[in-house]
Formats: structure tokens, sequence, C-alpha cells
């Protein structure tokens, strides 16, 4: 079956006006409606700032902090621009907003912020950390089954509710300090990078802030990279590093959620 | 009391309440005594988590009604695999006593505007829409119920009222009406109908659920905003909607500026001493 | 530099010890665990994940719309934080 032309006509310049705004798209509106042109624009309004609203509402629930950052209006205005430049392709608002990180670092009004699109990003990843499948329990039982000769070839499973960021700014701390419970003081030291693990624990959202020798081989473990290999690549830059405190923690914490033997 | 199940869905004969994020603790913290609860299907498309969690454990107390805003049913562009497929593992994981959508359309040429748009009532949109309902129902597996909208337009060469429209296509379909009053009221106002001939148009076997929610007035019209009580020429069309479709479950629904629980709670009571009423006209006159 | 064959022996060797082996558990877990929280240095939980749902079937009122587009003037927390700044340089030697 094919789409009926006139119901394709009329939702086309519907989402012309409503979408687009302005004169001509209303113009060409005005002829496939009931309503006289002096009252359907009133009415054409409340459908206008639906579609706005309903978006800029999915970017303020999606991007809190950078919300917070900014303040309202500016938020406002800026997810406003955003909606203009990267119409919805999804029914499901969640899935809404996934270039804002992008969008802000070439927004000109962003530019006296230039952390705030690593900000955005971590927050999307906070959101699909949230949102992502349930892991199973956690299985390490073949550390137990190990023979002399095996430490070279274990590798782990890394739990997939979690993300990885670098960032040049503070991350971590950036995005402590502006929830809304936080109630101390707003200093933030910019010099200093960071490199985050986004995981869940008992359904919340962690932010979690790691050495970047612990960033790195946490990397290469996620890459299915063997642990004795992914020992050496570390300790070959930070000698002295000892990964075991590390590794028993998440461990604990179920970033490594399963262990097995890789044969060459 | 008569508490039985509606007979095109599973939901309890009685009020229900739209369940919010703001109140998914204090609900399950101590439920509330109300008959079920609806939730926007689209709020719960998550792969796992808290939300999932949430619900599964409201499910365990109470019959829920999943309501959808995102499958464009009338609209031009295929309905989308992804949307229908999550929805479908969320009617599985679920087992909802009842599915909804609305009559609308939301998405054109691959651009999702995220709201709920009205149909051009003709005889052409009501073929296409007849198509899509019947393969969102194959696909579920089960049959849906349909809501019409609050309106602030519409479009000129309507060959039907819309309430012919919904009511046809539950004929042709097989599916529900989920019959919104606080919407025929709105769309009456602003498109200067009877809301009467809305209720006469739809056969007193086609209704499987009611909504009611607060509207705004603004200049010359009214808007949907679900951000307030129910208004009083809302609960008199309702007591008529309850004469003409007799106890139906009913939903009240709180989106914006949601209040306290107890003030939602407050509002179903309402609802439910309306449908009791209902009852005992119906049995005084049977008598 | 320490011998690389030997610390990978011992890490092992310590997973083991430390009873690493047996844990079998899901991060799903009880409310009990969400207090718990590891004692996660520098680390902030997103509480607020499921406050704000984005789905509804309402529509927006009149009130709370149309910013004004010209005062983009970004006010809120940041100017506290110490407003702007040149990013520090990336000290991860890690990186390649």
């Amino acid at each position: 079956m094919s789409v009926p032309p006139d119901m394709q006509t009329c939702q086309r310049r519907f989402r012309d006006a409503a979408f687009i705004g302005d004169d001509t798209a209303a113009a060409a509106l005005w002829p496939l409606i009931e309503e006289a042109p002096a009252v359907a624009a009133a009415r054409l309004a409340v459908y206008r700032r639906n579609l706005m609203g309903n978006l800029c509402g999915a970017l303020a629930a999606t991007y809190p902090v950078v919300e917070r950052i900014v303040g309202e209006d500016f938020f406002k205005a800026t997810a406003r621009a955003y909606v203009r430049a990267h119409p919805s392709r999804s029914g499901d608002l969640n899935e809404y907003g996934g270039a804002f990180a992008e969008f802000l670092a070439t927004f000109p009004p962003a530019s006296p912020l230039p952390y705030l699109p690593d900000v955005a990003r971590l927050e999307w990843a906070v959101q699909a950390v949230y949102y992502a499948a349930d892991e199973p329990p956690a299985d390490l039982s073949a550390l137990a089954c190990l023979d002399s000769g095996d430490d070279e070839d274990l590798v782990f499973r890394v739990a997939g509710d979690i993300a990885r960021l670098d960032s040049p700014w503070p991350l971590a701390e950036l995005w402590r300090v502006n929830q809304p419970e936080y109630d101390g003081p707003l200093m933030v030291d910019f010099s200093l990078p960071a490199q985050i693990v986004v995981w869940r624990w008992a359904d919340r959202v962690q932010v979690e802030e790691v050495t970047p020798v612990s960033a790195a081989l946490f990397d290469y473990l996620r890459s299915g990279m063997s642990l004795a290999a992914a020992i050496r690549e570390v300790v070959s830059v930070i000698p002295d590093f000892d990964p075991l405190p590390e590794v028993v923690r998440w461990c604990h914490a179920g970033w490594l959620r399963g262990a097995f033997l890789k044969r060459h | 009391m008569n508490r039985t199940a509606s007979c095109m869905t599973d939901l309890p004969r009685s009020a229900g309440m739209g369940l919010r994020a703001p109140h998914h603790a204090d609900i399950l913290a101590s439920p509330p005594d109300v008959g079920w609860l609806e939730v926007h299907s689209e709020n719960f498309f998550a792969a796992g988590g808290e939300t999932l969690r949430v619900l599964e454990a409201v499910r365990e107390r109470f019959p829920i009604s999943l309501h959808g805003v995102g499958l464009s049913l009338g609209g031009g562009d295929a309905l989308s695999d992804r949307h229908l497929g999550k929805l479908k593992a969320l009617v599985d994981r679920i087992d909802p006593a009842a599915v909804s959508e609305h009559l609308c359309w939301s998405s054109v040429d691959g651009h999702v505007l995220n709201d709920l748009l009205p149909m051009p009532c003709t005889r052409a949109a009501l073929d296409w829409m007849d198509a899509r309902v019947s393969r969102v129902q194959e696909r579920l597996g089960r049959t849906i119920l349909v809501e019409n909208l609050s309106s602030y337009l519409r479009f000129a060469r309507a060959e039907m009222p819309e309430w012919d429209f919904l009511s046809a296509l539950t004929r042709r379909t097989g599916c529900g009406v989920l019959l919104d009053i606080n919407n025929i009221y709105v769309s009456a106002c602003n498109h200067g109908f009877d809301a009467r001939d809305y209720l006469a148009g739809i056969g007193v076997d086609q209704v499987g659920e009611l909504h009611l929610a607060g509207f705004e007035a603004e200049d010359g019209f009214l808007v949907d905003t679900h951000s307030r009580p129910i208004q009083p020429p809302v609960w008199t069309l309702y007591a008529e909607a309850l004469a003409r479709f007799g106890p139906q479950p009913t939903l009240i629904e709180w989106d914006h500026e949601i209040p306290a629980l107890d003030v939602l709670v407050a509002e179903v009571r309402q609802a439910q001493s309306w449908m009791d009423r209902c009852r005992e006209v119906a049995h005084v006159r049977a008598a | 530099m320490q011998d690389s064959r030997a610390l990978i022996q011992a890490t092992v060797a310590g997973l083991l010890a430390l009873g690493v082996a047996s844990l079998s558990f899901s991060a799903v877990a009880a409310d009990e665990s969400k207090e718990k929280c590891f004692g996660v240095a520098k680390a902030g939980q997103n509480d607020c994940g499921s406050n704000k749902s984005k789905h509804s079937c309402a529509g927006q009122s009149k009130v709370d719309n149309d910013p004004n587009d010209f005062k983009l003037v970004p006010k809120g927390t940041c100017e506290k934080m110490g407003g702007t700044h040149q990013p520090g340089a990336m000290t991860d030697g890690m990186k390649k």
C-alpha cells in the first residue's frame, strides 16, 4: 500500500509550518486547514512550542550538568539552536541529542567554555550507562582452575555497562560540583586533565576518575588483551606500577565480570 | 462493587493513574489505593537498569497499561521496526493489561516531530491507518487501544468527522477505543462541535478505557496541558460517557507541574466515585 | 625495572589469594548495596537518572517559553567555577 498523496501533502506542509515556521511555510499550510489564517496562527504556535518544548526538554533531561554550568536561559537558547540544526530521527526521545557535544564545540556563543563539549560527552555516556542492558552475574571461577603456565593466557571480560572517557579538563570534578545535592565550594582546578570511568552499581551511575596508568591497563583489558600482555605494556612505561590492587578492585566493582583462558 | 476486567483489556473497571517519575519511590514505598497504573511506553525502552526495575516492581502490585506516544500510527513514513521491536520487548517483559497508542502522526520524510499531530479525516487516511494498526497488532500479538487527541487545527476537506474515523478504524482492525474525555472537550471547544456527538459516534462496545486530564485556556481556545485538576465541564462529560459506555477503566493523567502523590490520588478517588455512582444508577434502573 | 614475568605471576597469585575467583554477584543488587558504593574516591553518583521522564502526551503550556536568543551569555555555575580557561596539557604518558 502506498502513502495516500493528499495525506502526505498535509503532513509535509504541517511539518514545514510547525518546524521551519516562517511565513511562506505557514502560508502554504493555510489552504489545507479548516480554521481561518487569523485564528490558525495562534493555534499553530501551540504545535510549534510543543515540538520545540518536547525536544528541548529531552535535552535538558539528558544534559542537566551542562544546563547548570551555563544557566537555564543560555541552555534553552542553545537547545533551540540544536533542535533547528538536528531534527529528531526517533520516536524515542532518549535517543535524541547524541550530537550535542559536537554541536557545542562549534556553537560560537559556547566558545568561552571550551570544556563544555566534554561535559556533554560525559552526560551522554552517563545516560547510555544508565539505560544499558543488565549484566549477567560475575563469573570469575576460571581463576580458581589455573595451572602453572596459564598466567600468560588469562583474559578478562569487561562489563558492557561501562563507558571510558579521557578529557584535558577535570571532568569528574566538573560533574561532581554540579550535582544537585552538592553544596560545597565551586572551586575547580581547570589545569587537571581526567581519565574517567562511567559505571553502574546497583542501578546507580558512578562517575569515577582513575589514574592515567590505571586507565591504560583497563583499556588494554577491555580491548581483549590478556592480563599478562596488558601488564607488560603498562610497566614498559611506568616500571614500578603494581596492577594487583586495581585489578582486585575492578573485580569487586564488577568492571571485570568474566575470566577465561585464551589459548594461542 | 463490580471490578471485573473490561472486555477490551485486562484492566480492572476502576480508576487508575499515570505513573510519573517523581512518584516512583513513593509508590513503591507505600502503594496508593488505586486500581491500576499507566506509563508511557517509551520511558521504559531501556535495555536494562533502574527504570525497568521500577516498572517490574510496580507490576507486582498493580495492573499496568502501556501507553505509547512515539509510534506515529498515522504517519506517512514506514513504521519503525526498531520502535516496534522495543515496544514488543517491553510488552513481553511486563505483560501489560492494556497497550495503547494515538490517532495521530508524528513523522514525515524521516523527520520525527515527537508530538501527537492530527490526522486528515479522509477515507484514504483511514485505509492507511487500518493497515498500520493491523500490522502493529500482528507484531505485538494482541489488540491495542487507539486514543483521540486534543487538536488545535483541523485539516480541511475532511470526509467524515473524527469520531466516525475512529469508530471505523476500530470496526476494521478490531482495536479498541481509548476515549479521552478531556480531549473531546478541548477539541469540541476548539473546533465548535458538540462533545455529545463524539460520544454518540463511538459504539458502546468499542471503548476499552477512558482518560481524564486538566487543560489550560489560551486566547480563544483550550490547550491540553495535563498540568492541573480536571475541570468541572469535563467531569460532567465524563458522567455522560459513563452513562453511555458503562463503568470503564479510567485514567487520571497529570504530566506537567506534577503535584504531590496525594493530590493525584484524590483525583483518582473522585473518578472512582463517579464510576460508583454510575453503577448505582444502572442498578436502580435495572431494578 | 621489575621483572614483568614475576609481576604477572604475582598478580595472578594475588587475585587467587584474595578470593576473587569466588566472587559471584550481580550489580543489580538489593537496596542496601546502594548505600555502600565502595568508598569510591572522587566518584559521584547519578541519583536523578529517573526523576525526569522525557515522554508525555501533554501539550506545553504557554509559560516557560521563548527565551531571548539574543542573551546568549552563559550565566550558570561557570562564573563561580572560574570562567574560561585553556585546556591543561595532556600529561597522560600512556596514550600513544
